[in-house]
């Protein structure tokens, strides 16, 4: 077992710049995963500590060693691909012992261990089939124990449940995690998949055009978005935003306003916000979003559309600008079509990002920072019983 | 009524069930005339004799009698043949699979090294044998010259019986881009992150090539390994224009033995029956190789008995 150091990695494309400087430190036994839309690098990224595709800068650090210079096979890592890259022609006892026995690992061992990543996975009575034999979970279970049978110091899985339908794909990540836990091996997870990252994650990377926007535990990233990348990606529906400017800029607090905004919104934050001029965004939940009456309001809209998913409602606002809003509001909502709403936002909730589309970080009630906070120490106390 | 609209309904679904068959006509009128006629026409000669000008005779099995019993020209080309196809088909998969397996790389200029290999195979026969004569000449060829240079003495490529077939066999495999052809389109469309994966699991290069490519490849090699066979006992071009048999018949092929019969000594139906041997011989080789071809062929979308398809 061991961490993963990733120093200044760049990986070009021709003269396409896909990795610019990646910087991560990936604790021993964490689970990461990398999250972002696609041709964000993520795969890439994956790829570049696999060794399947050569860096152009910087270098990659597994358990103390740099691996940057060695091929794959010398990483010890294991890799689990999308889909599924298992032999056609070989059964699943071949698939899983194939590079262990052209590796000079007696026979014994490979048998023991085959047998004992069957078991884990629950694949022992398939172990005969070949892979065409097999349903898609099945599949999938046998390529990941393919990595197991490896005993890697590292896990790498390529967005490992998208070929795999939704009911399965649910059932499929519990048991990620359950391995996880089981094996408390180092694993890099990669996924568009926001629910993926955020269930299985300890912390999730977040790359946006082969940079990290933000590297920080699921909560962090969904309530303290450090810019507005991050905070338009995480989160669905996503946040909605709106141009303001700041009114003032106090001690630990920005007071912002809006033409369309009547009224003032006081933010607090954790710290004085620098450098308060020029356009800055509001950034807003659609859940934070409350319809109410005229006079308690900050704005209001015509509701475009209604969708009804039965515990909540999420309404379509149009606003004066022609932006359009959403807000979540309870499944009996009675707005329709047409109607004239009143939004209200709640400065407990708002974000505030910069011209950069920085986020200046703002003071997170007590429930919500204490969470955050158990959220990152979670992985430290299973590492520690992991050590025993 | 419902007679008449009946009536025209069974009308209207015979056209319904005529017209893909008109389309397909002039295909099968082809196949009719060309391929099927012929077939059966040249099944019913074998049982004559049969010269281009005078009488007909029938004659029942007689011609096969004489070919297994009192020609010993016909054992000696199906020897040459069978020579000629140990050496060419062997050479010609494993040639054409290197080739294929270099030519996949990605390097520069895959793609003109591609099309320069495939060349040779869209050449005209004739053109092909006479550079061939040009490169295998005793006293002027480039072969021996090239080979004066190392300071060997060349042999008489082609007047010589011990390396005139060998001769023939070389310029056979000129053609083998075709061959290549079908192999690179059959290595391209293998998914990468199976080697990706076996990379990973340090599966060396050669044990990639061995367990990975070639039972991934193995209906394409199949394919050819069968054309291939064909192939070989079909030899007659080179042989005819390069060495018209000799020396001492030593590259007399079968086909050329067949050739001869008809269209020298003018026995028809003798060169029939000489053409269905080579056929039940062919049949026989392919069927053996499709019959061992469930051991060692993998089909992607094969389902094996018995396996279960969902659990």
């Amino acid at each position: 077992m061991a961490g993963v150091k990733i120093d200044g990695l760049e990986k070009k494309f021709g003269s396409l710049r896909v990795l610019k400087g990646i910087d991560l430190d990936i604790r021993d036994g964490e689970f990461v995963s990398f999250l972002g839309p696609s041709g964000c690098g993520k795969t890439t990224l994956l790829r570049s500590i696999a060794g399947l595709e050569e860096i152009d800068g910087g270098r990659v650090v597994l358990g103390g060693q740099p691996i940057s210079k060695l091929p794959p096979a010398k990483r010890d890592i294991a890799m689990v691909f999308q889909n599924y890259a298992l032999y056609p022609h070989m059964n699943v006892y071949k698939n899983l012992s194939f590079g262990l026995s052209l590796n000079g690992v007696p026979k014994a061992e490979i048998d023991e261990r085959v047998q004992n990543a069957a078991r884990i996975l629950q694949i022992t009575e398939l172990l005969k089939r070949r892979p065409k034999q097999l349903s898609g979970g099945q599949r999938q279970r046998v390529a990941i124990g393919r990595a197991i049978v490896r005993d890697p110091k590292l896990f790498l899985l390529d967005e490992p449940l998208s070929n795999l339908d939704a009911g399965l794909r649910v059932t499929m990540r519990v048991e990620l995690a359950n391995l996880h836990k089981r094996l408390g091996v180092t694993m890099i997870y990669v996924t568009h998949d926001q629910v993926e990252a955020m269930t299985l994650s300890d912390r999730v990377v977040v790359l946006d055009q082969g940079k990290v926007a933000q590297f920080g535990t699921p909560l962090e990233l969904f309530y303290a978005p450090r810019n507005l990348f991050v905070a338009s990606f995480i989160g669905s529906p996503k946040m909605n935003f709106l141009d303001v400017s700041v009114k003032i800029s106090g001690e630990k607090e920005l007071t912002v306003s809006a033409e369309e905004l009547s009224g003032e919104i006081k933010v607090a934050l954790e710290a004085a916000a620098k450098d308060v001029a020029g356009p800055h965004t509001l950034g807003i939940r659609p859940d934070n979003i409350e319809l109410v009456a005229q006079d308690e309001a900050h704005m209001s809209g015509q509701v475009l559309l209604v969708e009804r998913l039965g515990t909540e409602s999420q309404v379509h606002i149009k606003l004066e600008n022609g932006q359009t809003f959403v807000a979540i509001a309870r499944g009996t909502h009675p707005a329709a079509t047409g109607d004239r709403v009143y939004l209200k936002f709640p400065a407990q909730h708002c974000h505030i990002f910069n011209g950069e589309g920085q986020a200046y970080p703002r003071e997170l009630d007590a429930e919500t920072r204490s969470l955050i906070d158990r959220q990152k120490s979670l992985h430290g106390a299973a590492q520690r019983g992991e050590e025993k | 009524m419902s007679g008449v609209q009946d009536r025209q309904y069974q009308r209207q679904k015979f056209v319904e069930k005529l017209t893909p068959y008109l389309f397909i006509s002039p295909w099968i009128l082809g196949f009719f005339f060309f391929t099927l006629g012929p077939l059966v026409f040249s099944f019913v000669m074998s049982f004559y004799d049969w010269p281009v000008v005078g009488e007909r005779e029938f004659i029942g099995t007689q011609n096969y009698e004489v070919m297994l019993t009192q020609d010993p020209l016909f054992w000696d080309s199906l020897w040459v043949t069978i020579k000629f196809g140990l050496f060419f088909v062997p050479f010609n998969i494993i040639l054409g699979l290197l080739l294929a397996v270099l030519l996949n790389q990605k390097v520069i200029g895959s793609g003109i090294f591609r099309t320069i290999f495939y060349l040779p195979s869209v050449i005209s026969g004739v053109a092909l044998v006479t550079i061939w004569a040009w490169i295998y000449s005793h006293e002027y060829g480039i072969l021996n010259f090239l080979l004066g240079l190392a300071g060997i003495d060349g042999p008489n490529w082609l007047g010589d019986p011990s390396w005139a077939l060998l001769a023939i066999v070389i310029a056979s495999l000129w053609g083998l881009g075709g061959t290549m052809l079908i192999l690179l389109t059959g290595l391209q469309s293998i998914p990468k992150e199976l080697y990706e994966a076996a990379k990973i699991s340090g599966v060396p290069g050669w044990a990639r090539l061995i367990f990975i490519t070639i039972p991934m490849l193995s209906p394409m090699l199949l394919f050819t390994f069968i054309t291939s066979i064909i192939a070989a006992f079909q030899q007659l071009t080179i042989a005819l224009l390069l060495t018209g048999g000799g020396p001492l018949e030593s590259t007399y092929f079968f086909a050329m033995y067949i050739y001869d019969n008809a269209f020298k000594h003018f026995e028809m139906g003798y060169a029939a029956a000489n053409s269905w041997v080579m056929f039940l011989i062919i049949l026989a080789l392919s069927m053996m190789v499709m019959k061992s071809s469930s051991a060692w062929v993998y089909y992607e979308g094969e389902m094996k008995k018995g396996g279960n398809k969902d659990a």
